[in-house]
């Protein structure tokens, strides 16, 4: 039995797993000061686990800076590494870390594995990372492209044999592409920060640096005024007014102006990337959808098909089956094939973490 | 009835931050009677300043201290002035600007009057740097010249084709409209002109052609995605800051490193626009010079020169596969201005690995490459690619004369 674990600001999510493809057996989701406090943590844990061996806990964190290049096992040399990162995001790492420790305590001899959003990313070539700012901003690694969902991106390039050009997409609360060769990113839109990129329900994504200026300089507007506009303000809501999920919002694309032109602008920034990532790979064998998304929005994903089809892209028409986890929407004699990888991210951890006891126990 | 049957010389200003371009031609024949350049005008340099003036061929080198573009205008007029007394043939009739940058105001060549120049006024913030120079001048001119008409030409105009999806930054609307925020482009008079010049050397027909042109240049650069004669994309946005990377320029950046900067660092907004338009790209990252040319000189021993060539290239290539994607392929690619006609290493840099895309460049002719437009693809590239010099003056000069003409048959 492996235990996925997930935890923001507000709540910790549980996933349980039995092994061997038997799917999953338990979710359950808790307020994060009710699990910080709990004298009862273990046992109420083990209340749903029964009487079955818990293997592995595996946590999903969102950030893991310079110091964790890869899946990381947690023990007190990681605490102290963790801590250091405390200057990136001052309130999500401490947060994290007293959790951390709290299941550390709890469930000792259980291991306990650690699994970045931005690990895969480490590898990312020197003029992919860096910007076109002063070198003294890099000094220290400061400002550089972190990347993100590098646990799915990294998944979907899995799915093929090395050597092909691969581009994956992931539709979660934020759009990454992210171009792949050999286990390696060679692109990925999202950098320093989640603005870059493709927007998303309130951010604006890539933008013109210069309205900044010209907004705050000309216009007088606070730079915290604009820093909340664009983040919290901008993207779908801004373009639309509609404070809608984006799967709700799609229900009106073809139908509702506002909403056209908000998804045909998604749709030309991911498409900038795919651009910009068949000009990294030098080609394009797979593309690969993915995240929590990727039901939802199959009218996008075949909407964007269509507008590079001329690429030699043969897609199959809607609706496509849904009872596969993943599967092929291209045709046999299509010269690219495009996938649907529908398995989830508590998923993808658990298999993940699978691989790596199998490791280690034939290592042993 | 004045222009329609005669000839007509017109005398073309283009400045840059510290440059004054000019060019009398006479239209309609397009014959270029006078040129020069006005060189390090206004800035804080070791050497004076420099005009190099030729009549009909014949050139004068000048040194001297020019403190700002009025005054280096003025020098040229006297210049031209003394050379019309021997030759009544290139006295001008009319002066015709490029602005960079008229908001929302302007799409098309106006003939300049009182409402014109105040809505002008209105814009000189949307380019701090450009804007206020040429408005000087034209200003200048009208105090000096007030018999002679002029006409101002913008940069931005070509790019009013851009359609929707490509042009709206997905910020509030109500913040778009009101501020005018979605994207102008820039370079749009020399985008134009060397797809209309790599047409007719091909002798196709801009209307059935699919054109990426880069203009590439020792001060910004931009790329277009040119569909049928009209701009369908351009990478610069609302102010020549978006896109590629440029001499000083950082071009596309997380906005959250501007937050960065300036919450963490403790930048002022003037400071971190500062160091973002004047103190990045190229010299950010190589330090000893902005200058591309300067870089690809050092790339085998400089590791910083290396990363700056690096990221140049790969911001170009990624906006060219962009391009090539939504015009569903290209025919013709195009390279223009002093870096994408003068370093051949960039064009084969830029064309690397994208045969996949159908773009194809054949080295020995890349190499070989010395003036004028040539056509430097290899015989298997689907897309010719071609290295077309750039002239503004002259397509500052057609584009005037096309609106003399319309003006004409109005009155």
């Amino acid at each position: 039995m492996i235990l996925v674990i997930e935890m923001n600001l507000k709540d910790v999510k549980f996933w349980i797993y039995k092994q061997k493809n038997m799917g999953l057996s338990h979710f359950f989701v808790k307020d994060i000061e009710e699990v910080r406090t709990s004298k009862t943590l273990k046992n109420d844990i083990l209340n749903f686990t029964g009487s079955s061996k818990i293997e592995a806990i595996s946590f999903r964190i969102l950030f893991g800076g310079d110091f964790f290049d890869k899946t990381t096992v947690i023990n007190q040399q990681f605490f102290t590494k963790f801590s250091k990162l405390t200057e990136f995001f001052p309130f999500y790492i401490p947060l994290i870390l007293d959790m951390l420790k709290i299941f550390y305590r709890d469930f000792k001899d259980i291991p306990q594995i650690a699994f970045f959003e931005t690990s895969f990313f480490s590898k990312l070539p020197e003029e992919e990372k860096y910007y076109a700012i002063p070198q003294e901003f890099h000094k220290d690694n400061k400002i550089k492209k972190w990347g993100f969902h590098g646990i799915y991106h990294e998944a979907n390039s899995g799915m093929f044999p090395q050597g092909r050009k691969c581009i994956s997409i992931v539709f979660d609360k934020q759009t990454t592409v992210c171009a792949i060769k050999d286990s390696k990113p060679l692109m990925i839109s999202l950098g320093f920060t989640p603005l870059e990129g493709v927007m998303s329900r309130t951010s604006c994504g890539d933008l013109d640096p210069g309205i900044v200026f010209y907004l705050v300089n000309v216009h007088k507007f606070s730079i915290y005024k604009i820093d909340d506009i664009l983040k919290n303000e901008s993207g779908f809501l801004g373009l639309t007014g509609y404070d809608l999920e984006l799967n709700e919002l799609l229900k009106f694309y073809g139908k509702d102006p506002k909403v056209n032109v908000a998804f045909d602008v998604y749709q030309a920034q991911i498409l900038k990337y795919i651009g910009e990532g068949i000009s990294v790979l030098g080609g394009l064998d797979q593309i690969v959808f993915s995240g929590s998304q990727v039901d939802a929005f199959n009218p996008i994903i075949y909407s964007l098909i269509k507008k590079i089809s001329f690429l030699g892209i043969n897609t199959i028409r809607l609706p496509w089956a849904n009872d596969k986890k993943t599967f092929q929407i291209t045709s046999v004699d299509s010269e690219i094939k495009v996938h649907l990888n529908r398995v989830n991210l508590a998923e993808t951890i658990f298999y993940g973490t699978e691989k790596l006891l199998h490791k280690k126990s034939s290592k042993l | 009835m004045k222009y329609k049957k005669t000839k007509i010389n017109i005398l073309t200003l283009n400045c840059g931050s510290s440059s004054l371009k000019y060019r009398i031609i006479r239209m309609p024949e397009e014959k270029c009677l006078v040129q020069g350049e006005a060189e390090r005008v206004g800035i804080k340099t070791q050497g004076d300043s420099v005009i190099t003036h030729s009549v009909l061929g014949k050139t004068r080198v000048i040194k001297l201290k020019l403190k700002d573009h009025a005054e280096a205008l003025n020098k040229i007029l006297s210049l031209i002035a003394n050379d019309a007394r021997e030759n009544k043939e290139i006295i001008f009739d009319i002066f015709a600007h490029r602005y960079v940058h008229p908001g929302n105001f302007f799409t098309k060549p106006v003939k300049v009057n009182k409402i014109v120049l105040g809505k002008l006024k209105e814009t000189l913030s949307l380019a701090a740097i450009h804007n206020p120079i040429i408005y000087n001048l034209i200003e200048f001119c009208n105090r000096k010249y007030k018999a002679v008409e002029q006409y101002v030409v913008f940069d931005t105009a070509f790019h009013k084709t851009i359609p929707a999806e490509f042009s709206t930054y997905a910020l509030p609307v109500k913040l778009s409209k009101k501020y005018g925020l979605k994207k102008i482009g820039f370079h749009g008079i020399s985008h134009q002109y060397v797809m209309e010049e790599a047409c007719r050397f091909l002798k196709r027909d801009p209307k059935l052609q699919k054109v990426i042109s880069c203009h590439l240049g020792t001060g910004g650069s931009s790329i277009c995605a040119i569909n049928r004669g009209k701009s369908f994309n351009t990478s610069m946005g609302f102010t020549p800051l978006e896109g590629l990377v440029m001499n000083t320029r950082c071009g596309d950046l997380d906005l959250g490193v501007i937050f960065y900067i300036m919450f963490k660092e403790n930048f002022s907004p003037v400071e971190a626009e500062n160091i973002l338009n004047k103190k990045s790209g190229i010299l950010g990252l190589f330090s000893s010079s902005s200058d591309l040319r300067d870089v690809v000189g050092n790339i085998d021993t400089d590791q910083k020169a290396k990363m700056a060539f690096d990221m140049y290239v790969q911001r170009v290539k990624a906006y060219l596969s962009f391009y090539v994607l939504i015009l569903k392929k290209a025919d013709i690619l195009i390279f223009t201005d002093s870096l994408g006609t003068g370093v051949p290493l960039l064009r084969q840099s830029i064309c690397a690995n994208l045969d996949f895309l159908g773009i194809s460049l054949d080295k020995d002719k890349n190499q070989a490459y010395q003036d004028g437009i040539a056509q430097l693809g290899s015989a298997q590239s689907q897309t010719k690619i071609l290295v077309v010099p750039t002239n503004e003056e002259l397509m500052i000069a057609k584009e005037t004369y096309k609106e003399l003409i319309k003006n004409d048959t109005r009155n």
